[in-house]
């Protein structure tokens, strides 16, 4: 027996209303840990080359980790993992709390669903096996009318992830929502469960992990918790990542207006300061979590409904689009996560909407009257008339549009930016070109770097930091922490190798499990490359390689496509990979990756 | 010796955001001059009439 994992995933299949349990191999839990590192491998192993991300085919991965069950500090958590509709790449995405636990209790590592229902049904998981349910009853609902319903009918030990009415229309970025309205956001995985006709899964179980050595992970327990609620992360105990955003546009890396400009003259009335000056902010916790980042803000005008805000949701429905009315941007962040949409890609795809109708872009037919955001996102969430092109994305929605529409569309592989100026954020703009999963910021945390003044460095160092950040996330995502508690850590590898060890009994160095981190990377472009990944797609959008900062403390800087191409180049050679981005064949076997292809 | 003249002038700073034996920033803060150049803590590159901030390293969400 296996510590610390229960040595077998389920796999149901939705066209067959079957399932069934496979053993999976310890050497493969100690190469890939869990969460993001197992549902690459899993992904790679149980999506056949070149299948349609909306076809049965494709596999729709829910993936646990040796510290889910444990309750150390902010362990409660899972991937969601599949091919992603968007980019047609590797596509991943966390989320948190009660689920996990729920997950891991039914018996399972992870949950892999292939196949495509006919009619929309609900799938219950639990210690005693798989029961489809018929859910034509669900559908239309919204996230939080779904989780309702299901508890009232099956109970509350049950936890819920399903989709909204934007899943059920194949939105491509819709997310998959859990445990009161948390997100699994980016890359469309609810784009992928809605095409099975999975309205919901519900977990429930008994089956207890098993730890090697309880009594000194009860110390580390223990002492993590003491240490999580340092200094190291008041800032996200206090007013939360919304924090960014009046920082964020003092430094002149607020992007706004669909990345025309970089701040925002009257954003303040979008500040954490303001929230909180008007006492309508409610704290909250993931299960297992000390560090408590949640705020749960009181939409204007309502009773005492609440919107969970994060600093990506309030940029993408605020300043990105030109908005600074709290009302408008709290309300239609609600509405983004009751219809389970990522609300960045949401966003920027109708800054991109707004941009290109300015600009006269667009067809008569593409025009509409009421060009606000929440009537856009209420079009698009039901395909209806524009939102059908707006629900594909920017990128996609630029291909239907034309007329050079294209150059206006953020986004990378893809998926669109989050909210950082990369013209001055070099590091993370390298981070966001080469990303696996496009543009992405929480893959390389890479804007650390960038907070530390090494403007002149070198391509070959920024590309080394970003490789670290990569290597770093992806043992954090597998493992699975919380990125808010990595500054807790004197020394990352070190620590984690000990509490992975006391988890499973393992001898794990900090060596094997940095190098770990660098495998999960290489898997994941070895997937992208058996799907198409060509050097061309690790790019920036045309605005940022064209267009300089047009104001306030970074009037002027630019990133020149060939200052992109130069990083771009560093970052492949010090990966070790060939000049054209592709993996050689002893970079595989090095990484123990060779057998896979 | 601006962190440290601030650590006295503002003792709400002082824990938190500036440490109590060092009178230096905590880790997870740096120093922004201008809006522009991040350091750790008190730098060379700091003259008279330049404006400071002082910013959490803060991600943003999933």
């Amino acid at each position: 027996m296996t510590f610390g994992y229960h040595g077998r995933i389920l796999v149901i299949n939705a066209s067959k209303r079957s399932w069934q349990w496979e053993a999976i191999d310890e050497s493969i839990l100690r190469k890939f840990i869990g969460g993001a590192g197992l549902a690459a491998y899993l992904l790679y192993q149980y999506c056949p080359q070149g299948a349609e991300p909306l076809g049965p085919e494709n596999p729709l991965i829910f993936c646990t980790s040796p510290l889910v069950g444990t309750q150390i500090t902010t362990s409660s958590k899972f991937v969601v993992c599949t091919k992603s509709p968007q980019t047609g790449f590797i596509g991943d995405s966390m989320s948190s709390s009660f689920l996990a636990t729920e997950i891991k209790s039914s018996g399972a590592d992870a949950v892999i669903l292939v196949g495509m229902s006919e009619e929309w049904m609900s799938i219950r998981v639990s210690s005693n096996g798989v029961t489809f349910d018929d859910a034509g009853d669900l559908i239309g609902l919204t996230t939080s009318a779904t989780e309702k319903r299901l508890k009232e009918a099956h109970g509350d030990k049950y936890r819920v992830a399903c989709i909204g009415p934007a899943g059920e229309n194949l939105v491509k970025y819709a997310s998959i929502s859990n445990d009161g309205g948390r997100q699994a956001g980016r890359t469309g995985s609810g784009a992928v469960m809605g095409s099975k006709k999975i309205k919901a899964l519900c977990f429930s179980g008994n089956n207890a992990v098993s730890v090697c050595d309880g009594k000194a992970l009860s110390d580390t327990r223990k002492r993590l918790s003491v240490k999580s609620i340092g200094h190291a992360t008041e800032k996200y105990r206090n007013l939360g990542t919304i924090a960014n955003l009046s920082v964020f546009n003092r430094l002149g890396i607020l992007p706004s207006n669909n990345f025309r400009n970089s701040a925002m003259p009257d954003v303040e009335s979008l500040s954490a300061e303001t929230f909180y000056g008007q006492g309508e902010v409610k704290k909250a916790h993931c299960a297992n979590c000390t560090i408590g980042c949640e705020k749960l803000i009181t939409i204007p005008g309502s009773k005492s409904e609440k919107v969970r805000m994060e600093y990506q949701s309030l940029y993408a429905m605020g300043p990105l689009n030109g908005v600074s009315d709290q009302e408008s941007v709290l309300k239609n962040s609600k509405f983004c996560d009751e219809m389970g949409i990522d609300t960045i890609s949401a966003g920027a795809t109708i800054a991109w909407y707004l941009e290109c109708s300015e600009r006269g872009l667009l067809e008569s037919s593409q025009a509409g009257s009421d060009a606000s955001v929440d009537s856009l996102l209420d079009l698009l969430v039901h395909r209806k008339g524009i939102g059908n092109v707006l629900a594909e994305g920017s990128a996609k929605g630029s291909d239907i549009i034309g007329a050079g529409s294209e150059k206006l569309a953020m986004h990378v592989k893809g998926l669109e930016l989050p909210g950082y100026e990369p013209r001055t954020l070099k590091a993370l703009a390298l981070a966001m070109a080469v990303s696996t999963r496009g543009a992405c910021h929480n893959r390389s945390s890479a804007y650390d770097w960038d907070f530390s003044n090494r403007d002149d460095s070198d391509a070959d160092t920024v590309g080394k930091a970003v490789i670290d950040g990569e290597d770093y996330s992806a043992v954090m995502d597998s493992l699975i922490w919380c990125k808010f508690i990595r500054k807790v850590f004197d020394d990352f590898y070190v620590e984690s190798s000990v509490i992975i060890n006391e988890v499973t009994g393992w001898d794990m160095t900090a060596e094997e499990l940095k190098k770990c981190g660098e495998r999960i990377n290489n898997l994941k472009k070895l997937f992208n490359i058996r799907e198409g990944w060509k050097s061309d797609d690790d790019t920036l959008p045309h605005r940022i390689l064209t267009e300089p900062v047009n104001e306030g403390p970074n009037e002027g800087d630019r990133l020149s496509e060939n200052q992109l191409n130069v990083m771009i180049d560093s970052y492949y050679r010090v990966r070790g990979w060939e000049k054209d981005g592709t993996i050689p064949s002893q970079k595989l076997k090095d990484m123990d990756l060779y057998t896979l292809m | 010796m601006v962190v440290e003249k601030l650590y006295y002038d503002m003792p709400e700073l002082r824990g938190s955001i500036i440490e109590e034996c060092s009178k230096m920033l905590c880790p997870s803060y740096k120093l922004n001059i201008n809006g522009k150049t991040f350091v750790e803590n008190d730098s060379d590159l700091l003259k008279d009439g330049d404006s400071i901030l002082i910013i959490p390293s803060m991600a943003g969400g999933s």
